[in-house]
């Protein structure tokens, strides 16, 4: 529980990530996401309570807090700021050079990074990161990551200032990730984006945990999300006045997809 | 208020392979008003909102703001104490050290008396949810609060227009609404001249709160109108990348469904204004 001064920020916060698990952390800005999430690779170091990465102690002596790093990728809010080579090429092999891999590998594994992302290899390659456009650059900055070939992917608020063909990459890029039963921890503010592709929701509320389970059950009990200040999903509000005017069965239902899979009239 | 004529802009008008970001913006925006601003990553909404304040001065065509051109360097310091940005980063805009501090900082440059400038700051802490933080140094605040606290230093300093390039893009839904009331709120509030807001977003539902929506694509104005009639222009706007608000969507889609016999009442999906 690390503080700013005297109050703080996170407060008897327990949980436990399965390899696997698709893991939406949401609260209200200023609940303690981020902090949380900067604990889960060591940057911030808990004032009391341990934190353990495949049963290792992370504050432990004789724990080598590098490797650890290396096999999770933290996508920070705005990673687009830390684009700093002058070619979108080096940028992404920065990581896998650090690695001491070998030449050909590093270069395979930029490639592959960049298809992840959807940046064409031969047209981006050698553009410099610094003239791409917004979404271009968070691209560039998420390959970067996926370079590292991460076992689990952590991602602050991944969709913030993207538009719709930016938001639906990230979706791939993570939907990808949970094919190879790799982890996933997603915070963001877009709940719609979260219920569609988490399969577990945190709720953090003033630094503690307010709720933790499937989401289907958020989905069933919307009071969870608005006992702390949101408003409904507006997700949820729709499909409510199209079960009320009888276009939709009464049954759970999170995304848009799955309204046009059972709407009928 | 703003006029804009046949406006163009590059970066690099020299350089060979130079891609243009607007061109050929042409547009008024009169007093008072409340415009949204939409478009995909890249297709000139911040480099817009630049231009209107002279950070950018145009390659082509001009921009005038309340009749004076941006391309005179003598204009600026009148320009930019009539229009208040709040940039998209907000860590590119705050400079003090304390929360109180950076909402006093535009306030004593304007040079108001200390009486003054300490109710405005009370005023604007409590408006914006932050009297808690009231000694924070910025820089600890989470991402959200910090866009709030962005927000909340250029609305204190009372600018005839304001614009908001997406400050909420880091905000919880609640914070959204709250950021949106709030410039709906500002924007009744009885000024001489009227508060003119320009609102930059990638979330179609926030569109909705303004009067105005001006669709950006490939650097020009692609439609312009109320975002609930631009809004029922669904495959129009997919074709540039853009969604529109989900309710709209499901709309279309029961519409087409049904050849015409089924729709929502697409009013009922407004939020109150």
């Amino acid at each position: 529980m690390p503080g700013y001064r005297s109050k703080p920020v996170l407060n008897n916060v327990s949980l436990e990530v399965n390899p696997g698990e698709i893991v939406g952390i949401i609260g209200l800005s200023g609940s303690g996401k981020s902090t949380l999430m900067h604990h889960f690779t060591g940057l911030l170091k808990p004032d009391c309570g341990e934190i353990l990465v495949n049963s290792q102690n992370l504050w432990d002596k004789n724990t080598d807090l590098a490797k650890i790093r290396q096999q999770i990728g933290l996508v920070f809010q705005f990673p687009e700021k830390q684009l700093f080579k002058e070619t979108v090429f080096e940028d992404i092999s920065v990581g896998p050079k650090n690695l001491c891999i070998t030449n050909t590998e590093t270069i395979a594994r930029v490639h592959n990074a960049m298809q992840s992302v959807g940046l064409d290899v031969s047209k981006y390659k050698t553009s410099s990161p610094l003239n791409l456009s917004y979404g271009e650059k968070r691209r560039v900055a998420i390959a970067g990551i996926l370079a590292l070939k991460p076992k689990c992917l952590m991602l602050d608020e991944p969709t913030a200032g993207l538009d719709p063909a930016g938001i639906k990459l990230i979706h791939k890029v993570i939907s990808d990730f949970k094919a190879s039963e790799k982890t996933v921890v997603v915070i963001s503010h877009n709940i719609d984006f979260v219920l569609t592709i988490a399969t577990r929701i945190i709720i953090l509320h003033n630094g503690s945990i307010h709720f933790d389970g499937q989401k289907n059950k958020v989905i069933a009990t919307p009071k969870i999300i608005t006992e702390i200040g949101f408003p409904v999903p507006r997700i949820i509000e729709l499909t409510r006045q199209l079960k009320k005017a009888g276009y939709l069965k009464n049954e759970e239902i999170y995304s848009l997809e799955k309204i046009k899979e059972r709407i009928s009239f | 208020m703003i006029e804009i004529t046949d406006l163009h802009f590059s970066y690099n008008m020299h350089a060979e392979n130079d891609t243009p970001i607007l061109t050929g913006i042409n547009l008024n925006i009169q007093s008072g008003e409340s415009v949204a601003i939409m478009g995909a990553n890249g297709s000139g909404k911040t480099t817009f909102a630049r231009c209107l304040n002279g950070l950018l001065i145009p390659t082509n065509g001009s921009v005038k703001i309340a009749g004076l051109e941006t391309t005179q360097p003598d204009n600026l310091r009148q320009i930019r104490r009539k229009i208040g940005m709040v940039f998209q980063n907000p860590e590119n805009q705050i400079v003090s050290t304390t929360v109180e501090r950076e909402i006093a900082f535009g306030l004593e440059n304007l040079g108001l008396d200390y009486e003054e400038m300490h109710a405005i700051v009370e005023q604007t802490l409590k408006r914006f949810d932050l009297s808690k933080y009231r000694e924070h140094p910025p820089h600890l605040l989470s991402g959200g609060e910090m866009q709030r606290l962005a927000v909340a230093s250029i609305v204190a300093m009372s600018p005839e227009i304001i614009i908001f390039d997406e400050p909420t893009s880091l905000l919880d839904p609640a914070h959204c609404n709250m950021i949106v009331k709030l410039i709906l709120e500002l924007q009744q509030e009885k000024t001489e001249p009227p508060l003119t807001t320009i609102f930059i977003t990638q979330f179609p539902y926030e569109a909705l709160y303004f009067n105005r929506l001006l669709v950006f694509h490939q650097g020009r104005i692609y439609l312009d109108g109320s975002p609930a009639d631009i809004f029922l222009k669904r495959d129009e706007l997919c074709k540039i990348g853009l969604e529109v608000p989900i309710e709209f969507e499901i709309n279309d889609y029961l519409l087409k469904l049904s050849q015409g016999q089924v729709s929502l009442n697409p009013s009922e999906f407004l939020p109150i204004r």
